[in-house]
């Protein structure tokens, strides 16, 4: 079913069962957000993609990430009480992430250059702003390995029980997807050093160099299906193998 | 137990055993509920049984170890039936002169009677007890007359009487038997209770759930506990009216596993249910299915939130999510489910049996019916308290409550819960029902009532509602998670004297967006009791930021203990008493305080009988 | 000789994305990176045979070649029309 509404005068089209911020994000309007990727469900946590919907008599603030789109409303994404709710969530995320980036960014757009909160002291991730998307990427991913410990302001994301787990494969997708880069991943020509654990490379037949964590191979494997012999080569080596493979086939 | 395979079968037992038991028997009913237990009930009873048994009084008076009669500050009750007579505070060694006296003579033992804290009147019967008086008890009631491990028990008080009216109509007549009702949830959010029905009932599924929400999580709240425990029975009955309404054909109880004793009365009530054929396959021959399991919950407060008791049951993190979907559309499993609270479960079976038009006259325009609170705090009285919706909160806590203690002076109650307000003496003639309470900045929640009096910082109790209750959000939403953190410091802040005018207004700002931008409704009341405080006793954080003063003398950064000159006679109790041994003074030489080594425990003043401790 | 991306048919990318980050462009038949979608997680520069599914360690995303959205750069800018697209 198709629900029609405006987006600050825009006439837009939907699909019932969208979020508002992708239909949004989709019509070429912006709405700031930390905790939003398409690959994974929305959850609302950062709570930054603030916006005003009107329906009926009714006006509220809401996150625009989770909410399900609904024909007549009137959709308002720049409005005093949600630019000043904004800038507050925003000033807190400064205060538990005064070295990201993105976040200073953010704020500093929304008029936040300094939080009047006390610098949080927060281990062992520093910068950390609970934005849960390396857990459900790695959920998503079916790994499952990662977890938020603890509820409120003891949260923390980490491995479950704090303990080794055997479901990290060391991908690195947590940090890959996280806003503020602030999960530690360290590589050495043979391993890879991530949340306490350390995991062997499956090294280039050809030069030696890294290609995949030996546990990854072997997820992708029995979860994709492609043959083992795809995995053991270096982009470069196999750039190389193939251009003389096309070389020998045209001359 | 016999299983009953048709509803003719159950009424006829029913008949039976009502009429076998008429109303005037002679009965003595020892409250086992968990306050009477703690305060060593069980071996009151357990005298009775003996005294009774060797005195072969035992055929001509029936002995009962029951539920919660709610008057939980006199306990052990012992109440006696028909004559209405309450014993209260009953010592084991208090049996034998009861059976003499009262049983066999029938005369009144005055000294266990109630005698009024503010009155000194003396009150034999249980009804005429201002406690008991000011009371409206449906749903209570039903405790402190049956025990809550007989089925025959809870059949005798008309029990299973409204499922056999509700399996002689059609689904959904019962469902607008509810809505004509007007039956509000009891769970704090006041929805009206058949629309919700209506909502599961019309949702196409092959399977919907219903669900009693018995996580009662608010500190110093045992209304659900005391019903779950004194009449589990009234929540399966209320549960298979519903499961036979909306046609679901699994219950769950969600039941705190700091309730050992709750677990335990549902888990026999569930049996004898089963054996009796009132759950399981094709109940009473009618072809209805439906059973009901327990789920205990790891007592977290959020997991009372009914989208993040739906992720605990499915065995996920108990996280709230956002809604819609409502659960009654997609909830448990993704399928429709009703999440209704233990009181609700409760009076469903009331309303069937004695007809919307008798429930509906009970209450306000808006909120009919009863309500039952937890009255706490500092107030004569207190325990559990069932009221007409609609009675004012000055009834509540000057009349069933009996006022405030040691002649000291009302200054707040706090309803709803730790995220509820705190309302001032000017609101006291609110009268209590779901929307008046919202519009004066608190709410009805699942029925906590807290009293506070003239010694009471309202900084202070602020404070410690945050606190608790950023220890208890979920973590999802920044401006819950870090925002109630932060607005912990402020209040800190304020009640250690660090503070400034500034810090009232971000205490304020701050505030504002965690109630606009948190996800659940933890997140978005969390903030009622600082709101409510900053608006009505404003002047109180003003004197703690300007002044550096705690007007209650409860913030010990901003108090000192001294010795009164004039009082101190020199007894040298509190330098015996003082844990840091600060006070230093001769035998009957004036006594001085250390400030450098008080701690500001209060227990000098504590211990001081000639009122020589000053707090300033 | 230099190669760029095959496009293969049964792209091997677009098979281990874990995120369905790798889509064909039905106008231009190329493979192309949702970067919205994307993980970073590297399976597909694993697992492409031809070594043309990179993984960029700054912005942890999948890079590859998407036909330049149908026009090739390096075919029009190739001095020696070494490179056409057919």
């Amino acid at each position: 079913m198709t629900v029609q509404f405006t987006i600050d005068g825009l006439e837009v089209k939907a699909k019932e069962g969208e979020h508002l911020l992708d239909v949004a994000r989709r019509h070429g309007i912006d709405i700031p957000s930390l905790c939003h990727h398409e690959a994974v469900e929305p959850i609302g946590a950062c709570r930054v993609c603030l916006v005003e919907v009107r329906s009926g008599q009714k006006t509220t603030i809401t996150t625009s990430c989770n909410f399900l789109v609904e024909d007549g409303i009137e959709v308002h994404t720049d409005t005093a009480e949600v630019r000043k709710h904004r800038a507050m969530n925003l000033e807190l995320l400064l205060a538990r992430a005064p070295k990201s980036d993105v976040v200073r960014k953010l704020a500093s757009a929304s008029g936040v250059t300094r939080t009047r909160f006390e610098p949080l002291a927060y281990e062992p991730l520093p910068n950390c702003i609970l934005c849960e998307l390396c857990v459900r990427t790695c959920d998503m991913l079916g790994h499952h390995a990662l977890t938020t410990v603890g509820r409120g302001d003891k949260k923390r994301i980490g491995l479950p029980f704090n303990k080794p787990s055997d479901n990290c494969v060391g991908c690195a997708s947590c940090l890959s997807v996280c806003p503020t880069q602030c999960i530690s991943v360290k590589d050495t020509p043979t391993q890879r050093a991530i949340w306490g654990q350390k995991h062997d490379f499956i090294l280039c037949k050809v030069c030696g160099a890294p290609v995949i964590t030996k546990k990854h191979r072997d997820f992708a494997i029995s979860e994709k299906g492609l043959p083992e012999d795809y995995y053991d080569t270096c982009e470069k080596c196999k750039q190389s193998a193939a251009s003389k493979r096309f070389a020998s086939v045209v001359w | 137990m016999q299983a009953f395979k048709t509803p003719k079968q159950l009424q006829a037992h029913r008949k039976k055993i009502i009429e076998s038991r008429p109303a005037d028997r002679k009965a003595i009913a020892v409250c086992a509920g968990t306050g009477c237990k703690a305060f060593g009930s069980l071996s009151v009873y357990d005298v009775f049984q003996k005294t009774l048994k060797s005195s072969g009084l035992d055929k001509k008076w029936e002995l009962r170890a029951t539920g919660c009669h709610g008057f939980c500050e006199r306990g052990p009750l012992v109440l006696m039936f028909p004559s209405g007579t309450l014993y209260q505070k009953v010592k084991p060694e208090d049996v034998d002169e009861i059976v003499e006296q009262t049983l066999v003579k029938g005369k009144t033992i005055k000294r266990l009677t109630y005698q009024d804290p503010v009155t000194s009147k003396w009150f034999r019967r249980e009804q005429d007890i201002p406690f008991y008086k000011h009371q409206h008890r449906l749903v209570l009631k039903q405790n402190g007359m049956i025990d809550p491990t007989s089925l025959d028990d809870y059949l005798t008080i008309g029990g299973y009487g409204g499922f056999l009216k509700a399996l002689k109509m059609r689904p959904a007549k019962v469902i607008d038997e509810v809505k004509k009702s007007g039956l509000r949830g009891r769970g704090g959010a006041g929805f009206p209770t058949g629309t919700k029905w209506e909502i599961c009932a019309g949702t196409k599924a092959t399977q919907r759930y219903v669900v009693c929400n018995a996580d009662e999580g608010d500190p110093g709240a045992f209304m659900d506990r005391s019903v779950v425990e004194g009449n589990p029975q009234s929540i399966i009955e209320g549960m298979l009216i519903g499961a036979y309404a909306m046609g679901a054909s699994k219950g769950i109880v969600y039941l705190r596993q700091e309730y050992p004793l709750a677990v335990q009365r549902l888990g026999l009530a569930l049996e004898s249910a089963r054996e009796a054929g009132l759950l399981g396959k094709n109940i009473l021959g009618t072809g209805f299915d439906f059973d009901i399991q327990i789920n205990k919950g790891g007592g977290a407060f959020v997991c009372g939130e009914e989208s993040a008791l739906i992720a605990s049951v499915e065995g996920r993190r108990g996280v709230p999510k956002r809604r819609p979907p409502y659960p009654a559309i997609s909830g448990l499993w993704g399928k429709p489910t009703n999440i209704n609270n233990v009181e609700t479960w409760a009076t469903v079976p009331l309303i069937l049996d004695r007809g919307h038009k008798w429930f509906s006259s009970i209450g306000t325009e808006g909120s009919k019916g009863t309500k039952i609170f937890s009255l706490v705090g500092k107030v004569n009285n207190t325990g559990l308290v069932e009221v007409p919706m609609g009675m004012t909160l000055k009834e509540i806590v000057f009349g069933a409550g009996g006022g405030i203690p040691d002649g000291k002076s009302f200054k707040a109650v706090q309803t709803g819960g730790p995220s509820g307000g705190c309302l001032p003496e000017s609101k006291l003639d609110t009268p209590v029902d779901f929307d008046t309470l919202v519009q004066e900045g608190s709410m009805m929640g699942s029925g906590g009532m807290i009293v506070m009096d003239e010694s009471t910082c309202m900084v202070d109790v602020a404070k410690y509602f945050v606190g608790f209750l950023k220890f208890e959000s979920c973590g999802n939403c920044t401006s819950c998670r870090d925002g109630l953190q932060r607005l912990y410091e402020l209040l800190s802040d304020v009640c250690e004297g660090r503070a400034s005018m500034e810090t009232l207004d971000l205490i304020e700002e701050l505030a504002g967006t965690i109630r606009a931008t948190s996800l659940c409704a933890l997140g978005t009341t969390s903030v009622n009791p600082v709101l409510s405080t900053l608006k009505y006793f404003r002047d109180e954080y003003v004197a703690h930021v300007k002044e550096k003063r705690c007007p209650a003398g409860v913030c010990k950064s901003l108090i000192t203990y001294t010795i009164d000159e004039k009082n101190c006679n020199g007894c040298t109790i509190c330098a015996k008493k003082c844990p840091e041994q600060a006070i230093s003074g001769k035998k009957k030489k004036l006594h001085i305080i250390d400030q450098q080594r008080c701690i500001k425990c209060g227990i000098c003043k504590d211990v001081c009988k000639y009122d020589a401790v000053i707090v300033a | 000789m230099q190669i760029t991306c095959l496009q293969c048919v049964e792209a091997a990318c677009a098979k281990v994305c874990p995120a369905g980050a790798l889509v064909r462009n039905e106008e231009t038949g190329a493979i192309e990176v949702l970067a919205n979608r994307c993980v970073g997680c590297g399976l597909c520069e694993a697992a492409c045979p031809f070594g043309h599914m990179h993984f960029d360690t700054q912005l942890r995303l999948a890079v590859k070649c998407d036909l330049c959205g149908g026009t090739p750069t390096c075919a029009a800018f190739c001095p020696h029309d070494a490179l056409e697209i057919r």
